[in-house]
C-alpha cells in the first residue's frame, strides 16, 4: 500500500478525532469548570469564597489562551499538508469551542451572581431542550416521531435525579443555588440523552428485527406490550451495557472528569473521589431510567391504535 | 397497563351471559363471520392507493373458501383487514351478529385467526411454540393441552417424527407451516383466515393438511377462507376469485 496514503488516512481520522474531542471537550469542562467552584466550597469551607485568583487554581490569562491554539494551528498545518480538506471545519471547530465556552463561562458567572430560582429554572429547561435536540437529531433515521418520548424521558428522569443529588446528598440550601443545581443537572441531562438515544434507536431496530415473530404475536392474541417485551428488554440492555462498563472501569484507565477538575483545582483526591462516586451513581441512575422510560414511552410508536404492529 | 384494560373492558362489554346469548343466535342465523362493503386503501410508496374496493363475503358455519386471484390483487390485504391487522377504511365486519369494533382488538384476533403466509418459529422449543398463545394476559379458553394431546396432534397432521422438545428454529419450511397451523388451532378460533397454507408443503402433506382444516370446522361450527395460488384438486365450499381488488365470481360447488 501507498505509504503516503497510510499515513493520509490515519491523519484523516485523527484530525476528525481531534474535532469530536474539541466538541465533547465543550461538554466536559463546562462540568469540571463547574465543578471546581463546587469542590472547593464543599471540600475546604475555609476557602468558600475563592475569585478567579483564589490561592489554589493557577489562572489561565488571555495570553496562556491563546497559546492554546498552537495545537490547533500544528493539526491545521498537518490537515493542510495532507491535503485532507478537513482544515475549514478544523477551524470552525476550534472557534466555536472558544465562542461557546467563553460564551458559557459567561452566562454561568452571571447566572450564579443573580441566584434566582427562576434563572436556575430556565437554565434547566433550555438544557432539556438542546438535549432533546440532540437527540432528534440523532434519529433522524427513524419513521417514528419521537420528539414527546424524548422529552418525557428527559425530563421524568433528569429533574428528579438531579434535585435528588443537590438536596438529599449535597444538602444544597436554598434548593435552587444554581452553582451546585447547574453543573450537576449539566452531567445528569448529557449522561440520561445517552442513554435515550441508545434506547431509543434499539427498540425499533429490534422490533424490526423481529418483525416476523411481532406479526405472528399480534395475529395470536398478543398485545403490543406482550408483542414488544423482547424489544424493550433489549433497548433496556442497550442502554445499560455502557454505563455497567464505565461505572466499573472508571479511575482504572483515566481520572473521570470531574474529578480531575477538583485535583486541579487543588481538592484533596480522596475527597474529589467521594464525590466523583456520588456522581457515578447519579449518572447510572440517570441513563438507565433515562433508557427504560423512553423504551417505555415510544414502543407503542410502531403499533397502530388497535394494537397491530405497522 | 390498568389503564389500558379500563380501555379494553370499554371497548368490549364481554361477559359470559353474551357468549350464551351469541351462542344461540349462531343456531338462528346461518350466518358466523361476514364482511360488508369493505373498503382498505394502503400507503404504498407514499401514495395512498385503494387495495380493496367494496368486499362483500359470507361464511357459514362448516364452510371453506378458496380465494385465488394474482400476485397484488389484494388477497393477502383482505385477510389482514378481516383479522383486524390494518385498519378497514369502510365497511362492517361481524363475528356472531356482533361488529369487529365491540371487541378488544387481541379478543378478535383470537377468534378471526390469521395463519401468516410466510411461517414463522418464535424462539424456543416446538412445544413452547404451540403454546403461545397461554403465554399472553388474553388466556385461552381452553385448559392448556397436555404433552400427550401435543404429540398426537402433531402425528395427526403428519409430523410424527417432530419432538416436542425440538427447536423450532430447526424444523424445516414444511413442517414449520404445519406447526404454526396446529399452533392456531388449538387456540380454537371461530374463522380461520388462511393465507397459503399449502405453499411449502408437496402433494401429501398439503392433502393431510386440508383434511385436518375441515375436520376442524366440523368440530368446532368454524368457518375458514383460504388464500391459494392454484387448487390442487381437492374440495372447498366456495371458490372466490379476487381481481384489482374486487370480489369479482362466485362458483358454486
Amino acid at each position: 500500500m501507498n505509504p503516503l496514503l497510510l499515513i493520509k488516512t490515519a491523519a484523516k481520522a485523527t484530525a476528525r478525532a481531534a474535532s469530536k474531542i474539541a466538541a465533547r471537550i465543550a461538554t466536559r469542562v463546562t462540568a469540571k469548570a463547574a465543578t471546581l467552584t463546587i469542590m472547593k466550597s464543599a471540600i475546604h469551607p475555609a476557602a468558600k469564597v475563592v475569585t478567579s485568583r483564589g490561592t489554589q487554581v493557577i489562572p489561565i490569562g488571555n495570553f496562556e489562551l491563546l497559546l492554546a491554539l498552537l495545537f490547533m494551528l500544528v493539526t491545521v498545518s498537518i490537515v493542510l499538508w495532507l491535503g485532507l480538506g478537513l482544515a475549514k471545519k478544523l477551524t470552525i471547530a476550534t472557534l466555536r469551542c472558544y465562542g461557546q465556552l467563553l460564551l458559557l463561562g459567561f452566562v454561568l458567572a452571571f447566572v450564579f451572581t443573580h441566584d434566582s430560582p427562576w434563572l436556575t429554572i430556565g437554565a434547566l429547561l433550555i438544557m432539556i431542550g438542546f438535549g432533546v435536540q440532540n437527540i432528534i437529531s440523532l434519529l433522524k433515521n427513524s419513521p417514528y416521531r419521537l420528539f414527546w418520548p424524548v422529552l418525557g424521558a428527559m425530563t421524568v428522569t433528569g429533574i428528579p435525579i438531579t434535585f435528588a443529588v443537590t438536596m438529599l446528598v449535597v444538602g444544597v440550601s436554598p434548593w435552587y443555588r444554581a452553582q451546585y443545581v447547574i453543573p450537576l443537572a449539566g452531567m445528569v441531562f448529557g449522561n440520561s440523552m445517552a442513554g435515550i438515544a441508545l434506547a431509543a434507536e434499539r427498540v425499533f431496530a429490534d422490533l424490526e428485527g423481529r418483525r416476523n415473530e411481532v406479526r405472528l404475536l399480534i395475529t395470536l392474541g398478543a398485545t403490543a406490550w406482550e408483542a414488544s417485551l423482547p424489544s424493550i428488554r433489549a433497548a433496556v440492555k442497550a442502554g445499560l451495557v455502557p454505563t455497567i462498563n464505565r461505572t466499573a472501569t472508571v479511575g482504572v484507565v483515566a481520572i473521570p472528569g470531574m474529578m480531575t477538575g477538583q485535583i486541579l483545582a487543588g481538592a484533596n483526591p480522596l475527597e474529589a473521589a467521594r464525590y466523583q462516586i456520588v456522581v457515578m451513581l447519579m449518572l447510572a441512575a440517570a441513563s438507565s431510567l433515562g433508557a427504560i422510560s423512553v423504551a417505555l414511552w415510544s414502543y407503542k410508536k410502531a403499533f397502530d391504535q388497535s394494537g397491530a404492529f405497522r | 397497563m390498568s389503564k389500558k384494560s379500563k380501555k379494553d373492558h370499554i371497548r368490549s362489554p364481554y361477559r359470559i351471559s353474551d357468549i350464551e346469548s351469541n351462542k344461540s343466535k349462531v343456531t338462528k342465523s346461518p350466518i358466523l363471520f361476514s364482511i360488508r362493503n369493505m373498503t382498505v386503501f394502503r400507503n404504498q410508496k407514499g401514495k395512498r392507493r385503494r387495495v380493496l374496493s367494496q368486499v362483500s363475503l359470507d361464511l357459514e358455519p362448516e364452510e371453506l373458501v378458496d380465494l385465488i386471484g394474482v400476485s397484488g390483487a389484494g388477497k393477502s390485504t383482505l385477510l389482514e383487514a378481516a383479522a383486524w391487522l390494518i385498519p378497514i377504511d369502510e365497511g362492517i365486519v361481524t363475528l356472531q351478529d356482533r361488529k369487529y369494533t365491540t371487541f378488544a382488538p387481541s379478543e378478535w384476533r383470537r377468534k378471526v385467526t390469521l395463519y401468516l403466509q410466510t411461517p414463522v418459529a418464535a424462539p424456543g422449543t416446538v412445544r413452547e411454540n404451540l403454546l403461545l398463545g397461554w403465554k399472553f394476559s388474553r388466556k385461552p379458553e381452553k385448559e392448556i393441552p397436555s404433552s400427550i394431546q401435543l404429540q398426537s396432534e402433531l402425528e395427526d397432521i403428519g409430523l410424527s417424527e417432530v419432538s416436542l422438545d425440538n427447536k423450532a428454529s430447526e424444523l424445516s419450511g414444511g413442517q414449520l407451516a404445519r406447526l404454526a397451523l396446529l399452533r392456531i388451532l388449538l387456540l380454537q378460533p371461530v374463522v380461520l383466515l388462511l393465507d397459503e397454507p399449502d405453499a411449502s408443503l408437496d402433494k401429501d402433506s398439503a392433502q393431510l393438511v386440508s383434511r385436518r382444516i375441515w375436520r376442524y370446522l366440523k368440530e368446532n361450527q368454524a368457518a375458514a377462507i383460504r388464500v391459494r395460488h392454484y387448487s390442487w384438486g381437492d374440495s372447498a365450499s366456495r371458490t372466490l376469485v379476487i381481481r384489482e381488488g374486487k370480489l369479482l365470481e362466485e362458483t358454486q360447488k
